[in-house]
Parts: structure tokens; sequence; C-alpha cells
């Protein structure tokens, strides 16, 4: 009894608002205690920029598995030259084999295309997948290589510029579309996933026996993710600046904005997601049905246009490639809010009509 | 009747929930009185779970009044959360919250809270205050769970098997604290599906089955009134036999 009269004693007012400020709160604390989700946001975009910055930079060339056919039982001189060009050549991995094996490794894609010896006078053969972009690639190389070495001439001299300012390397051109993939994974994966597990957990029909007033924590979460997103953004910036002198080149605070706003358009997108269920295997299974077809149709690591335009102008159309080009267009070619507006539309968008549809579904138990 | 109205802390009347044609509950009416426990016993899919809620809130009934501290539910939702506090079955707080910061954070929902801390050390969890969630023991974390039902000062409690899957020491502690809240004048409704807690604490209990009321009074009446010839042949009634025969003892499946 003692303890009660104590307790009332210490009754205090607190503010209405201050709900928000704790949910808000608890939402930095989750972050910051959870230890796979700090790993997944700082680490895992900053990872595959080391892994791809540094496997595409230099002046490295690419190199073609090339099978040649051995079976043929007298091989011509000339023939002997073109083998000694292929094997000596640095761009080429020449494999010998019988067209068993030869065929075996085409299929395993060890080698990407197979060059026949004439047999009888018939004529030199390439073995290749026509819809292989590499094989084809493979083809023009080899072919190079075989015409020089039979005694083709070139007939112009050309001069090479090789371009290096920073700006146009594969390096720059993959962290926009790092940040822009980190934004919709750790939002998708983060946010939909805890609003499940604590909808599962019953944690969110606790909250209903309270006065806070939902909105209190549907808003701590979009705000929970912007602190999320600062931390991020710096952590890319800083390890491209550091690693590769990766530098935006246009206002960080556009690209500071376009990369809020896409926060914002996905944190909305894992609410919907997450409106209903309380099942994880459900949740993933929906976020991986969005999330793996952007990731590639959206040209996070290449250009969209290597994509058949039925595919790459329907695609301009989805969240994350809008995003991927707003904040390539700031990073690289130094573009101002105002000239990149059919994106931030697009987001705007997917924003209203995600966060409507989520307000609708949204169960809390 | 207005006097007795004036000791009624909730009230239901006539309360039906239909889940598409399955009629969960079906007529229940129910009171509980200033400073008493009231318990609710019943199997499985009885219906307990679908009254708590509507109780609390959670749910529309879809026929029925209730008025809890003189205001209707329907009308006064919000006056009424700043005066109850709840437990809820299978609740799981932020596993990576300290205890004072679970309560904090539980404290900021209301117009007016209690200290934390007075909180924290009513129910013995001072020398866990810093502790995260998943480092306490069961009973410890139930602790933090009616910790969070209290920290509102509430004048109604609702509590839904706040001892399930606890050890003996830890239901006892609960126990006495929960005679405690009722003797400072604090309105109880419990649900439990054992009969020993009821018995301990009830005033009155309810036994629902199959969406209604079947039985009602005090567990001394019960107890006398369905088992009085088995009391005398055999041993002490307890209530628990008093369930048995009035809701049969097939297996209900949850």
């Amino acid at each position: 009894m003692r303890a009660e009269v104590q307790a009332r004693a210490q009754l205090s007012k607190t503010k209405r608002g201050n709900a928000f400020k704790e949910m808000c709160k608890g939402r930095w604390r989750e972050f910051r205690r959870e230890p796979s989700a700090f790993f997944f946001v700082m680490f895992m975009p900053v990872l595959w920029m080391a892994i791809l910055g540094f496997a595409f930079s230099g002046a490295k060339k690419e190199r073609y598995g090339v099978g040649w056919l051995s079976s043929a039982p007298n091989i011509s001189v000339g023939a002997n030259a073109i083998h000694n060009a292929l094997k000596n050549n640095p761009q080429i991995k020449l494999v010998e084999g019988d067209t068993a094996t030869l065929d075996l490794s085409l299929i395993r894609g060890e080698i990407l295309i197979v060059i026949s010896p004439p047999v009888n006078d018939d004529g030199w053969h390439y073995k290749l997948d026509e819809t292989n972009r590499e094989a084809t690639r493979a083809r023009t190389a080899l072919d190079d290589i075989v015409q020089a070495a039979a005694g083709r001439q070139d007939v112009l001299n050309v001069a090479e510029d090789h371009v290096t300012v920073p700006g146009t390397r594969y390096i720059d051109f993959l962290v926009p579309g790092l940040v822009a993939l980190s934004i919709m994974t750790s939002s998708l994966f983060g946010v939909g996933a805890t609003i499940v597990v604590n909808r599962r957990e019953n944690l969110l029909k606790r909250y209903l026996v309270t006065p806070m007033q939902p909105v209190a924590y549907i808003l701590s979460h979009i705000v929970g993710r912007f602190f999320i997103l600062a931390v991020e953004l710096a952590a890319i910036l800083i390890a491209a600046f550091a690693m590769f002198k990766f530098q935006v080149q246009g206002n960080l605070l556009s690209f500071a904005f376009v990369a809020a706003l896409g926060a914002a358009t996905f944190t909305s997108l894992a609410m919907l997601c997450g409106s209903r269920t309380s099942n994880m295997a459900v949740m993933n299974g929906m976020t991986n049905l969005i999330s793996v077809p952007m990731m590639i149709v959206a040209g996070v690591w290449f250009a969209r246009s290597n994509f058949p335009e039925w595919i790459a102008d329907p695609a301009a159309y989805l969240p994350l490639t809008a995003l991927v080009d707003a904040l390539r267009r700031i990073a690289l070619e130094g573009a101002s809010l105002g000239s990149i507006t059919q994106q931030i539309m697009i987001l705007f968008a997917y924003l209203v009509v995600t966060t409507l549809a989520a307000k609708r579904l949204f169960k809390w138990y | 009747m207005a006097s007795s109205a004036l000791n009624v802390a909730l009230s239901a009347r006539g309360l039906t929930k239909y889940y598409g044609e399955l009629k969960a509950v079906d007529g229940i009416s129910l009171t509980v009185d200033h400073g008493s426990c009231v318990a609710l016993l019943g199997p499985n899919g009885a219906g307990k779970t679908t009254t708590v809620e509507m109780l609390e809130g959670l749910l529309p009934p879809d026929s029925g009044e209730i008025e809890i501290l003189g205001q209707s539910l329907a009308r006064d939702r919000r006056y009424i959360l700043e005066q109850i506090g709840v437990v809820l079955q299978e609740t799981t707080l932020y596993k990576r919250y300290t205890v004072a910061e679970t309560i904090a954070l539980f404290a900021s929902f209301y117009k007016s809270a209690l200290d934390p801390h007075a909180v924290i050390t009513r129910l013995q969890l001072t020398e866990k205050t810093n502790t995260q969630l998943r480092h306490l023991s069961g009973g410890q974390r139930q602790r933090v769970y009616l910790a969070c039902a209290l920290v509102n000062d509430p004048r109604i409690l609702f509590l839904d098997e706040p001892t399930t899957g606890l050890d003996p020491q830890a239901r006892r502690a609960i126990w006495d604290l929960v005679t405690e809240l009722k003797q400072e004048g604090r309105s109880i409704l419990l649900t439990t599906h054992y009969m020993d807690e009821a018995e301990a604490l009830a005033d009155r209990v309810l036994i629902i089955d199959h969406g209604k009321v079947i039985a009602e009074g005090t567990p001394q009446q019960l107890i006398r009134d369905t088992c009085g010839d088995m009391v005398k042949q055999v041993r002490h009634g307890t209530l628990e036999d008093v369930f048995i025969k009035l809701t049969g003892r097939s297996i209900r499946e949850s």
C-alpha cells in the first residue's frame, strides 16, 4: 500500500505528441540494436560496390573462352598459324577437344564459341549461340584475330582516346544504382517485416487498447526510415569516395531529397505489402515478387537500354527505375530537380497510391 | 437500481457476435462491481476471448451494449482507453527494449501516467530496469506486461490468462499483486484456464460455453450448487470439478 501511495504521489502529466516521439526513438533503438539490420543496411551495399567496382575497374579487357575442334586429322600450315595466334592472344582462352567435349563446355558456359579448322577444304566454321550477347562479342574478337592471322591488313589507322574522368566510369554508374537498391530493400525488408512481426506477436493489438493514435505508429516507421536512410546514404557515399573517389556531380541536397522521396515511396509500398498478413513467408514472397523483377529491369547493374524496348520502355514507370534514373542524372550529369520532374512525379504517384491503399487495407490484428 | 449502478465499473448487456454463420457470442450479459474481480472461465472456443475483445473495444459487438465507468464504449472509447489497463494473451513486446524503455513507451500513450520508475519498483523489477526484455525470465516478462497495463493508474484491468506458462512462484507473485490491486479499489476482469487461480482471486465466476453464460456465482456457491453430492462423498470440491461437470470432458481444440 505504501508503494501505491508513493506511486500516486509521483503521478505526472505527460503531454500529447509524446507517444510519437517515444515511438520514433524506439525505431532508431531497434535499428541500432539489431545487428543484422545494421549489417544489411551498412555493409551489403558497400560490399557490392567494392566487389563490382574493383572487378570492373582497371584496363582489363574481356576474356573469351574459345573451343578449338582438334579432331581434324591433317591440319594445314595456315590453320597452324591461326591456332598459334589464338593461343598467344591474351583475350582468348583456348580450349582444345573433340566435338563431344566442346559441346559440353559450351553447355556449361566454359566456352562461348567453337572454331573448327577446315576439313577437306570446306572452310572455317564457328559455332555459337546467337542470342547470347557475350558469345557474339566473342565472335567479333575471335574473327578479328583469325582474319589478321590469315593475312588481312587494316585499311584505316584509328587512334583511341581513353576516358578516365570521374563521372564516366562503371563505378560512377553503379553507385547511384546501389543507393536506390539499398533504399528499396531496406524499406521492403525492414519496415514491412517489422510490421508483420508486430502484428503476429499481438503488439499492434496491444497498442489498440491504449489511447495512442495509431497514426503515430505508422508515422514513426516513416521517420525511422529517414534515420536509417541518412545512415545508409552516408555509408555508401563515404565508402564510394574513399575507395573510388566517387563524387556526386549535382547538388547533394537534391540527391538527398530524391533519396528521401524514394525511401518514403518504398516504405509506403512495404506497408501495403504488410497491411494484412501476419505470416512472414507470405510477406517475404510478396516482397521478393516485387523487388526481384525490378532489380533486374530497373538498370541497377547495367543500362536499361540493353533490354529490348518492350521491356525497357514500360520499366521506366517502375518506382525503382524512376529512383535509379533520378539519382543517376543528379550524380552523373549534375541534373537539377527541375529537369527530372518525370521521375519525381512517378515516385510521388506511387507514394500517394500506395499510402491510400495501405490505409484502406491495413489490419491491426 | 440507481444505487447499484453507482457500484458498477463495467456492465455489458446482451452481447452477440457472429463470425459468418457461427454465433461465437450469444447474448452474454455481465457486470463487474467496483473493487471486485470477476473471472471468465470456459473451454477453448467457448467465446471467452471474443467477449473480452468486445469489452476492450477491439471488436464491435453485432448487438448489445457495453458501459464502462458510466460511459458507453461505443461513444467514448477514447476516454475509456485512458482508464483501463490490459494484459493480452501471447503478446510479445520489443525484445531489444529495456524494462525502463518499454514502460516509458507505454507511459507516453496516456494523458496522465505514473512515473515509470515507480511502476518498476512496485513490480519488483528494479534490478532489471536496464535489462533488455529478451534477457528476462517468463515471470519477469509477465511482470513487465503488467507494468505496462498499470502505468496509467487504471481503474479497470483486463487480465487475459496472466499466469499461463509461469512457474508456481511467479504465479503466486502475480496473484499477490492482483489481490493488492483489488484492495486498492481497482476492478478486474480475469480470463483464465486455471481453476485455482479463479478460486483464489475472483469474487464472482462466470462459466461460458457455446457463447452463453451457463453458470454464475461466487466460487463457493458454484461448488456447493453443482458438486454438492460429490463433495460430501469424496473430498473438498474444487472449481475444477464444477467446470468439468458443466462443460463435459471432451477435449476442445483452440
